[in-house]
């Protein structure tokens, strides 16, 4: 009896998702990660909670990974891409490529020896998982390896006891025959352009909520990036990189109200004196209990309705942000300690070549769409979909493994 | 192991169109059984092969067993009863949109109505406005709004403008754009020429009479008052939870939301779950969803359900608790501690029977039981009274009197993983500690922790997950309340309640873990200077 | 550009008045606004003089309210710095739009009288500051080139006026 291989392109949260259900319906899938590590952007979700659960699903995520990292119900392979994809009759033979620089994770036992070599260089070519969960828990960045940059032989592979740490002369090739595949490459989180209003990049203490949920995660805390201090006066932007024609992304990114008026409650509970102010357009709905969360953030923060027009530098590393003040019906300017840009997801850049390479459709905003021939030998699943938060995911790769069972038990 | 009698059936209890499509997914999995609870038009369905029984409408009278095993007794139309068991049961009911006239104090005529009722009969409407004419559509203000009702109505207001010209408004608080296309559909919209209004601080005023009918509002971009005299005035919906919600929670033994949408708040219900193994709930019953939603919604249960008649496997990373019956003394204390209901009572049966299919392996019931009939299979005796001490043996002997010695009751879910991520990055914890795993907060048993104080060791923690998100529903709040009632028995007998810590901490939080392991190990070596911190649960702060 | 709260109501205008004016001036693309007021809070005059607000400007000529706008004196108070227009999310050209307004007011003679004056000095001297030989004089006591007090060139502009002023 043949295995039927599936292969999962993104180890996220619903790639993995997808793997671990097909797993468990009996079918064989191969979860194919670029990066590093397993777990993606969800890994290094924080929770949010005040004196109450806000649902911010990074639970779920830890559910998912500890399931992995304990019963190690599938194949995956990080550090690897596509290189070379055909279909030929019914099947898709596909040529995986991995490394050259690599953890190879069957034989690590997570020691954490190459993390400290390279962080004694104050590099960062080896990256350490957000989440306990995560296995493997350390991984290469290749673009990050200061040693390779110089030109020298790394310093993680002589450190590791076990030999685990490949740097070969070329990637190594693995060829498979695929029954199916699901696409769960996911999304790229909106980055502002060099030149941007808000100071992104120019202004110490502007920075994107994410950077702000990944140093909540990793310190427990937001703070001040210019001198490591809770703020005082914090902003919220909402719509950066979403609703915007300009820029060629007129869609809602859906989440961002969620995740980042969590956020605001969040700091709000863990440091009563912070003063909050989210600039934004229209606030969408978020959590069953949205009408509950709503309150409280209209109660404890101050919602300016309008997004602001200048961000300036003002001493000690404070913003001063110009908004049309409701009230005073004119143009006030404040001054604030910490501007966080709600951003939004973005469709990856490599999306058009992807559904090139698999006969997929790319919609009106960017991201995949199943192809309507031959649609179920290929699913899209998860955010490389569309904008959606982890529950959904999880259930659109519940989805996705139903519909590709499907289609392997008609073949 | 109920293995023999296990029955991979699935019972779909629906209330209008969308159950049919649940059911045609579940049919490609195993047999299915539709239970449609109101008259309900059948074109949607295609007769699947697997449907084995159509019952409609129907009354479901009662409700009980297990995963596997579930028995359902209907009432059928003629009155007669009708019993069937099934192994797996999926609540497809719909949410009801209802109209809000009434809220603004209007009585629906040839002027005014409702969203839904526009949509039934639009052609009806449409045909009476002509290109002098005014539109006016109204959303949120009275109750939330959603992208779903909005699509229809910016839909409809296109529709409206481009077909025959009118003045076309549409008030709004907020415009719901999280959905795929919405964004581009309301500026289509505006394109159109149809006047979008934002209220922040005011709403409209709607007056309608005999003799009159206008919408008088502050356009509050341009800070000035606005009075129109619609010829059609159409009111948005408000999304109410399926009137038999709460009956069938009730009789399923499965949580209802705060306004009585169904599947309830907890995190861990989410996507498709209940607190119920083998229970499932899909569809805008548990709040308002797009039809695309619904689908998938439909095709990851028919995954669930596949999943589970494949394997009775489960999500849980654990031991499974077994019930010895010679120490039972049928006090149902286990039975009415479970969170998943995962222990039944059956006739003929001497004890109460532990489903290992719906068994979380929380051990909730290990703990309540007081005759210690429970124990776990693996005899994860470590963490019970009568295991603790050789597990803290290494700490207690220490002669290092520097750090304080604790012992950390970890939660599985949620501090454990903490320690063991402040473990793999070298944080500092300025206490020795025993760190003992424990698979819910609920199963820490108050005299381990007194045992474990009286070791001689200076402090004991105890740290779960948030009440909230706790995954075993009540396991950290129980958990919580028994620790205080620790507290409050050793101030008694003169132990110094500062002791013992009861702190949750979120899930591989290694900061708050260290945060809250090291501001203990100031208290009880007396340098911190300050009292008890009150709760201060999501940021891991200590709660009383 | 403050709302006398309620006092001052109005009643929507007749659809087909409004369309003519807006269609003929172009003004279509205000349409599109979704009322994010970065336009608003990037103006620098609604900082100085909150009589301008690009927004309400905008509302005003969507509700047909255009004459309104044309016999305004706050519609003179834009600067053309295009701050509104380089950040509008939904591109729409808010400064082309009041320069469209600008010079359909100034045909109706509603133009300020400042604007007037300006218009008939830079016809005469090219320029909105006038110079003379004093200042002729002053600048040879700095060491700095003589200027011209008048510039031709700039009549001519003048007399070749084009369609899009009517």
């Amino acid at each position: 009896m043949q295995k039927e291989v599936i292969i999962v392109i993104g180890g996220g949260i619903t790639g993995l998702t997808v793997a671990l259900e097909l797993a468990r319906l009996g079918k064989h899938p191969l979860v194919v990660e670029r990066g590093p590590l397993l777990g993606g952007r969800s890994a290094s979700l924080p929770c949010k909670a005040t004196d109450r659960c806000l649902k911010c699903n990074n639970c779920l995520v830890e559910d998912t990974l500890r399931q992995i990292k304990y019963d190690s119900p599938f194949e995956f392979m990080t550090h690897t891409t596509i290189s070379d994809i055909r279909r030929e009759a019914e099947s898709w033979y596909v040529t995986l490529e991995t490394g050259p620089f690599f953890i190879d994770w069957e034989k690590c036992t997570d020691c954490g020896a190459c993390y400290e070599a390279c962080a004694r260089l104050g590099a960062s070519g080896v990256v350490r998982g957000a989440s306990i969960n995560q296995h493997p828990f350390f991984g290469i960045d290749q673009k990050a390896c200061s040693c390779l940059q110089k030109g020298a032989n790394p310093a993680c592979v002589k450190e590791c006891p076990e030999g685990a740490i490949n740097i070969l002369a070329r990637p190594q090739t693995r060829q498979v025959k695929a029954h199916g595949i699901v696409v769960a490459t996911g999304y790229t989180p909106y980055v502002p352009p060099e030149k941007n209003r808000f100071g992104y990049g120019r202004l110490p203490n502007v920075i994107t909520t994410q950077e702000a949920d990944e140093m909540l995660r990793e310190s427990g805390a937001v703070t001040r990036p210019s001198d490591g201090r809770v703020p005082q006066r914090v902003a919220f932007v909402q719509c950066v990189g979403s609703r915007d024609r300009r820029i060629g992304r007129e869609y809602c990114s859906r989440i961002c109200c969620g995740y980042s008026l969590r956020l605001a409650l969040h700091m709000i509970h863990k440091y009563p004196d912070v003063d909050i102010t989210i600039f934004y357009m229209d606030i969408q709905n978020f959590g069953k209990d949205f009408e509950k969360y709503y309150s409280e953030v209209k109660d404890k923060a101050k919602l300016v309705r309008g997004l602001p027009g200048d961000f300036y530098a003002l001493d000690e590393g404070k913003i001063s942000v110009s908004y049309f003040s409701e009230e005073q019906q004119k143009n006030v300017a404040q001054p604030f300690d910490l501007v966080l840009l709600t951003i939004g997801l973005s469709p990856q850049e490599e999306n058009p070549d992807l559904a090139n390479m698999l006969g997929l459709g790319i919609n009106e905003d960017g991201f995949l769409r199943s192809s309507q021939a031959d649609a179920s030998a290929v699913v899209v699943a998860g955010t490389a979909r569309g904008p959606m938060d982890v529950a959904e995911c999880i259930c659109d790769a519940k989805s996705a493994a139903f519909k590709m069972a499907n289609f392997l038990e008609g073949s | 192991m109920t293995e023999g009698r296990v029955n991979r059936s699935v019972l779909v209890v629906g209330n209008g169109p969308y159950c049919f499509k649940v059911a045609g997914e579940l049919a490609s999995v195993d047999s299915v059984s539709l239970a449609v609870l109101r008259e309900a038009r059948l074109d949607e369905m295609e007769r699947k092969p697997n449907l084995v029984e159509l019952l409609m409408p129907v009354e479901l009278l009662g409700f009980s067993g297990q995963p596997g095993e579930f028995r359902a007794v209907f009432r059928q139309t003629d009155g007669s009863h009708a019993e069937r068991t099934y192994g797996f049961v999926v609540v497809a009911l719909e949410s009801e949109w209802i109209s809000t006239l009434n809220k603004w104090s209007v009585v629906e005529d040839s002027r005014t109505t409702s969203l839904s009722k526009l949509e039934k009969y639009f052609n009806e409407y449409l045909g009476n406005i002509g290109p002098g004419d005014k539109v006016v559509f109204i959303s949120g203000f009275k109750q939330n709004s959603y992208p779903v009702s909005q699509e229809k109505i910016v839909n409809f207001a296109a529709a409206v403008r481009e077909k025959t010209g009118a003045a076309t408004y549409v008030l709004m608080e907020q415009f719901k754009v999280a959905q795929e296309g919405l964004e581009r559909a309301f500026r289509l919209a505006r394109e159109l020429g149809v006047v979008f209004v934002k209220f922040s601080q005011t709403i409209p005023e709607v007056r309608v009479g005999p003799e009159e009918c206008t919408v008088q509002y502050m356009d509050e971009a341009m800070g000035q008052a606005v009075k129109i005299s619609p010829q059609l005035l159409i009111f948005e919906d408000e999304a109410c939870p399926p009137p038999e919600g709460r009956y069938i929670s009730d009789l399923l033994g499965i949580n209802l939301g705060n306004q009585g949408f169904l599947q309830g708040d907890f995190l861990f219900n989410l996507p498709i779950y209940t607190n119920r193994t083998g229970i499932f709930v899909v569809g805008s019953g548990k709040g308002p969803i797009s039809e695309k939603e619904a689908e998938r919604e439909a095709e990851a249960v028919a995954e669930e359900v596949a999943k589970l008649v494949c394997s009775f496997d489960k999500e849980v990373v654990g031991p499974f608790p077994r019930l010895n019956e010679n120490e039972c003394i049928h006090c149902l204390t286990c039975y009415r501690s479970c969170p998943h209901k995962a222990i039944s009572l059956y006739p003929g049966q001497r004890s109460p029977q532990i489903s290992p299919v719906a068994c979380r392996g929380c051990g909730i019931c290990v703990e309540s039981c007081p005759r210690r009939a429970i124990d776990f299979e693996d005899g994860e005796s470590g963490i019970s009274y009568y295991g603790i001490d050789k597990e803290i043996a290494h700490i207690v002997y220490e002669d290092s009197r520097d750090v304080p010695r604790i012992a950390v009751f970890a939660c599985v879910n949620s501090a454990y993983d903490a320690y063991l991520l402040a473990k793999s990055r070298g944080d500092r914890l300025q206490a020795r500690c025993s760190v003992l795993k424990v698979p819910c907060g609920g199963r820490v048993e108050a005299a381990a922790v007194i045992k474990a104080l009286g070791s001689g060791i200076d402090g004991v923690a105890i740290l779960t997950c948030h009440e909230d998100s706790c995954k075993s529903v009540h396991g950290a709040s129980r958990c919580r309340k028994r620790i205080a009632a620790v507290k409050e028995m050793m101030t008694k007998c003169g132990v110094k309640e500062e002791a013992i810590l009861f702190g949750t901490v979120a899930p591989g939080s290694a900061p708050q873990f260290v945060e809250l392991i090291n501001r203990f190990s100031l208290r009880l070596q007396g340098r911190d200077g300050s009292s008890i911190i009150p709760g201060n649960a999501g940021s891991g702060g200590e709660a009383r | 550009m403050n709302s006398e709260s309620g006092k001052h109501r109005v009643h929507t205008k007749p659809e087909t008045q409004a369309s003519e004016l807006t269609e003929r001036l172009d003004l279509q693309s205000v349409r599109s606004c979704y009322i994010c007021r970065t336009c608003t809070s990037s103006c620098p005059v609604t900082f100085i003089d909150p009589r301008f607000n690009p927004l309400a400007i905008l509302r005003m000529v969507l509700y047909g309210m255009v004459e309104e706008v044309l016999s305004s004196d706050f519609l003179w108070l834009c600067t053309s710095c295009y701050s509104c227009q380089e950040r509008c999310p939904q591109e729409i050209p808010v400064a082309d739009i009041m320069t469209k307004l600008k010079n359909k007011a100034f045909k109706l003679g509603n133009a300020p009288v400042g604007v007037k004056a300006q218009m008939d000095i830079i016809k005469k001297a090219g320029r909105i500051y006038p110079l003379d030989d004093f200042d002729n004089k002053k600048r040879a006591k700095a060491g700095l080139p003589e200027l011209p007090t008048s510039c031709d060139v700039v009549k001519t502009l003048f007399e070749s006026e084009t369609e899009s002023l009517k």
